[in-house]
């Protein structure tokens, strides 16, 4: 081990957690004036969930593969409020696991998310809405049970893949009776598979309040799913982002881990996404991911380890939009990085050539700007990528007919 | 020998049509005798799901592998492919009154890890039933462990004769397993009393939080006035469990221990009070047990009773 790493450990324990040693002699009070001390030394960014009205750290904890309650004890006192768990996970005993630690905090120090299956598996045949609705209902009472809760904060049907499934209208039934019986404050669907679909589902719903969404820099379908999640985020939606590690490797033959700092980064860079849920099993993760907290700037070689240049043949803008304060043009860089993409990867030129004349711009875009100095999160040379794509608006419209 | 190089061994026989056709038998010979070599008996999908009287056997055998297993539990999965998982085999049974019978069987690496697994999962208080390496039965569900086997069986329609079927069905497809009973050797070690039933797990990664702890065996204990954890990792040989010793209290950002004692004490920053032995590969622990004389003696008992 480094000195500088074994410096920073015990810094963190002596900042974050504040000797947490002491946290099993705290009572509620204490522990509530231990996070008030926390917050003032710590600088942690923080976003609203949708409408909900809860503001949550960018960074929770997705519990599904810890089975150790001290780390989850850790998570809660290092700052993170929100933790993620499922009705399935462990059988059960992840939710156990996670009642116990919370027990004893003030109900209002903490987040909790679970989720329930919508299908049940392994049936056979089709159940009546009426037994859906109530197997659903009755999970949620063994969940709250194991939970030791009155209520979850956040209820998700678990692992929905298409626009049915999310609509369905005895879950949702179901969500609304739960929601009225005061056993869960806010509704959603996780997804990690057709989510732009499931996304979609949420935002013309106006039933859900939360999606839980795969969502990294690997996925091969990042466009839909920005506009997707740009849409649920515009409805309401509170986003919140997991599998940031997309399977941890950057290679098929698993030889080349993924930097899990520079990936939880990349996916906080879009405004839209509230929080992510890694699931962190050891104590220098937690420590890798608080760090990520108070400190979301994705730096260069960041970006180089990420390999974002490779993403969509390097022409895909996340839309985090950094870059628009620091245009002196004021110029609208990730719908222009949009039409660039258009153009050039896509090849939809009758797109890109609406797009660039629906933004009204001046004659000569960038002034009289000789080097750009919008400094782009995924490393775009943006003044250069402007310069070539404007010239799309002298095309006669009748060339692309 | 590959496919791939027996195959192209038949493309390269040349002579006549009786030689060619000799060459080719003996080839295919050598094909089967091989595959033998690589596919196990309990392997084969229809050796595991055996014919039960009075149900039909399944029609479609399902199979995932660590690459889809999340096709079938979600988010679960991830926690299973960190016990090697390896594959999963599902069918589902029908009587002649259309109810049905779902059994999934995991396979894991080794039968340690599939315990690891398993006891992740299993509940502290349950109805445990002498099957395969240890089951258990909750109302319409049997669960068993069966060396490198975890087979989930559950059944939605059966209601009062859940537990009869069930049970059937566990004692058919662990005979067809043929897997020895019993669990992990190693638990032994942990002392009985005070031990809390059912509580022994085991970690494959990341054990108490801690990359360099790799895996390690738990379990709680509950005495009148107190309540703690023993653990049991396993190097590979006594040198890594004296580098694994060294790591803890540094990692941990505590002194080091005094060199002359034989029974370590750290108070660790995440977990409390930690006393740690050694004895040969094994580095034996006790969480959350301040008292000096309890540490000695479960620790010494714990030595005592480790595999040889």
């Amino acid at each position: 081990m480094s000195a500088s790493k074994s410096l920073d450990r015990r810094k963190f324990l002596k900042s974050s957690v504040t000797g947490v040693a002491g946290i099993f002699l705290l009572g509620a009070g204490g522990l509530k004036q231990q996070k008030t001390e926390r917050e003032k030394e710590q600088k942690i960014n923080r976003r609203m969930l949708g409408k909900t009205g809860i503001e949550l750290p960018v960074v929770s904890m997705g519990v599904m593969n810890a089975d150790n309650p001290n780390l989850v004890r850790a998570a809660l006192d290092a700052g993170i409020v929100h933790l993620d768990t499922a009705h399935g996970y462990q059988r059960g005993r992840n939710e156990e696991m996670i009642g116990e630690v919370v027990k004893g905090r003030p109900r209002e120090s903490f987040v909790i998310a679970t989720k329930v299956p919508g299908e049940p598996r392994g049936r056979g045949r089709t159940l009546s809405p009426e037994e859906i609705g109530t197997e659903f209902l009755g999970k949620l009472d063994i969940s709250l049970k194991r939970l030791g809760l009155d209520y979850v904060d956040i209820l998700y049907v678990h692992g929905v893949r298409t626009r049915e499934a999310a609509l369905s209208p005895p879950l949702l039934d179901a969500l609304a009776r739960a929601k009225k019986e005061g056993k869960v404050r806010f509704t959603g669907v996780s997804t990690h598979s057709n989510e732009p679909e499931v996304l979609n589902a949420a935002a013309d719903s106006k039933f859900y309040d939360v999606v839980l969404t795969a969502y990294n820099f690997k996925q091969g379908h990042l466009r839909e799913m920005q506009e997707a999640i740009g849409k649920a985020a515009d409805a309401g939606i509170g986003i919140i982002a997991m599998k940031t590690l997309a399977g941890g490797f950057m290679d098929a033959e698993k030889q080349q881990p993924v930097n899990p700092k520079a990936a939880l980064k990349w996916v906080l860079q879009d405004p839209h996404v509230t929080t992510a849920i890694p699931g962190f099993t050891t104590f220098d993760q937690l420590q890798t991911d608080i760090s990520v907290m108070e400190d979301l700037n994705l730096t260069e070689p960041e970006k180089k380890e990420l390999q974002l240049g490779a993403i969509d043949g390097g022409f895909y803008c996340q839309g985090c939009r950094q870059c628009l304060g620091q245009c002196p043009e004021r110029l609208p860089i990730p719908d222009l990085m949009r039409a660039h993409m258009y153009t050039y990867s896509y090849k939809n030129f009758a797109e890109a050539r609406e797009l660039l004349l629906s933004l009204d711009l001046p004659g000569e875009p960038c002034g009289d700007c000789r080097e750009c100095e919008v400094k782009c999160a995924s490393g775009f040379a943006v003044g250069e990528k402007i310069r070539d794509v404007v010239r799309m608006r002298d095309v006669p419209g009748e060339f692309f007919a | 020998m590959k496919m791939k190089s027996i195959k192209t061994a038949v493309l390269k026989i040349g002579g006549n049509g009786f030689t060619r056709a000799l060459a080719t038998k003996t080839l295919l010979v050598v094909l089967l005798f091989s595959m033998s070599q690589f596919v196990r008996p309990a392997d084969s999908a229809s050796s595991l799901f055996p014919n039960i009287p009075g149900w039909t056997a399944p029609a479609d055998i399902q199979s995932f592998s660590p690459d889809n297993l999340y096709d079938y539990i979600d988010g679960a999965s991830e926690f299973y492919l960190s016990f090697d998982f390896q594959n999963l085999q599902v069918g589902e049974y029908w009587d002649s009154s259309n109810r049905s019978v779902l059994v999934e069987i995991y396979r894991f690496r080794s039968p340690v890890l599939a315990f690891g697994l398993y006891s992740q999962e299993r509940p502290l208080q349950g109805n445990y039933l002498d099957i395969g390496s240890q089951g258990y039965r909750e109302s319409q569900m049997l669960n068993f462990l069966a060396g490198a086997y975890y087979v989930k069986i559950n059944s939605y329609d059966l209601a009062e004769a859940a537990p009869p079927v069930l049970e059937q069905f566990a004692r058919a497809i662990a005979g067809q397993l043929k897997r020895p009973a019993g669990l992990p050797n190693i638990l032994r070690a942990f002392p009985e009393k005070g031990k809390i039933p059912h509580s022994e797990k085991f970690t494959a990664r990341n054990f108490l939080g801690y990359e360099f702890l790799h895996s390690g065996f738990a379990a709680d204990y509950e005495l009148p006035d107190r309540k703690f954890s023993l653990f049991i990792l396993a190097a590979e040989n006594p040198d890594d469990a004296r580098a694994m010793l060294k790591r803890f209290p540094e990692t941990a950002g505590w002194e080091q221990p005094t060199p002359t004692e034989a029974i370590i004490r750290v108070k660790d920053a995440y977990l409390g009070d930690v006393a740690l032995l050694r004895k040969g590969k094994y580095v034996l622990g006790a969480l959350k047990l301040a008292d000096a004389g309890l540490q000695e003696t479960y620790l010494r008992q714990m030595a005592e009773a480790l595999p040889q």
